[in-house]
């Protein structure tokens, strides 16, 4: 009796994992819609604006570089996670992955901090540049913010490669969402 | 995994990823080169998206190797791309029509 349970739980289990990964992609479709969206608005405002404000100006590049090269990081730690066969190893690169996220949320804090506090101050009501920068930074650290709960999660629950596999596929979409925003919010030269 | 992953040892994964991470790292310094040059023109622009596409490129390909087990995700994944690429064609297009009007 328990081999047949056996034999008949394994497939299903597999084909759990499957649909998982088929949601998060379904996700991850809507959700690169969400980012376009925003980029898109972003890059018309810029284009069509008569003026618009040198990045490096107010931008703080060392911090927001520093920032990239930790999200980088943890997407090389997160790929060891999924890979990991032991289960402590596991743990250990979700906890590393966790602390460079939350590195990346103190970071962009500490940036937010800066621009509030700056002579010329930069906020969510100081006109276009303002208003895109706020809401593409705040849109993506927000993913990254839901992403650090989600691996928080799976580690509590023993972080099975299965649910990891679902996981890695988020973070790495989160990853991919910060380039373009450092390359164009913050390296884009100006007219 | 699939069966290619599967077969291939856990060392040199570790290996390839490491390297596809020291690449994204030396590209972001690139960037930061790029963007830090003075008196460069549009060429400057020009490359940060190029620097840009590649590194885009290689997450997709970390992912890619990590998690498709499926033809039809790589499909799904490459009309997107088409779309991407086609919206930022026409965006490019409409910028430049703009800029001519001007």
């Amino acid at each position: 009796m328990s081999q047949v349970t056996g034999t008949v739980a394994a497939p299903a289990a597999h084909g759990s994992s499957r649909v998982g990964v088929a949601g998060m992609w379904t996700f991850l479709a809507t959700d690169a819609m969400g980012f376009g969206g925003l980029f898109i608005a972003y890059g018309v405002l810029r284009v069509r604006a008569e003026a618009w404000p040198d990045p490096r100006a107010h931008l703080g590049l060392a911090l927001a570089a520093a920032m990239t090269f930790g999200l980088l990081a943890s997407a090389f730690t997160m790929t060891q996670a999924a890979r990991a066969t032991a289960s402590r190893a596991r743990l250990g690169w979700l906890a590393a992955t966790a602390g460079l996220g939350l590195a990346f949320l103190w970071g962009e804090l500490a940036e937010y901090r800066r621009l509030w506090a700056a002579a010329d101050p930069v906020r969510m009501n100081s006109g276009l540049y303002g208003g895109t920068f706020y809401a593409l930074t705040g849109y993506h650290g927000l993913h990254v913010l839901a992403g650090v709960v989600c691996l928080l999660a799976v580690a509590l629950r023993g972080a099975r490669p299965r649910t990891l596999e679902v996981v890695a596929l988020y973070w790495h979409f989160v990853d991919l969402a910060w380039m373009p925003i450092f390359t164009f919010l913050y390296l884009m030269p100006t007219r | 995994m699939t069966t290619a992953m599967s077969d291939r040892p856990a060392s040199g994964w570790s290996g390839a990823t490491a390297l596809t991470f020291l690449a994204l790292a030396a590209l972001t310094a690139a960037e930061l080169k790029v963007a830090g040059l003075e008196g460069a023109g549009p060429g400057r622009a020009t490359t940060l998206v190029g620097l840009l596409i590649v590194k885009v490129g290689l997450v997709l390909m970390l992912c890619l190797r990590a998690d498709f087990r499926r033809r039809s995700a790589a499909r799904l994944m490459l009309i997107a791309l088409i779309l991407a690429a086609g919206a930022a064609a026409v965006l490019m297009l409409e910028a430049a029509f703009q800029a001519r009007v001007r």
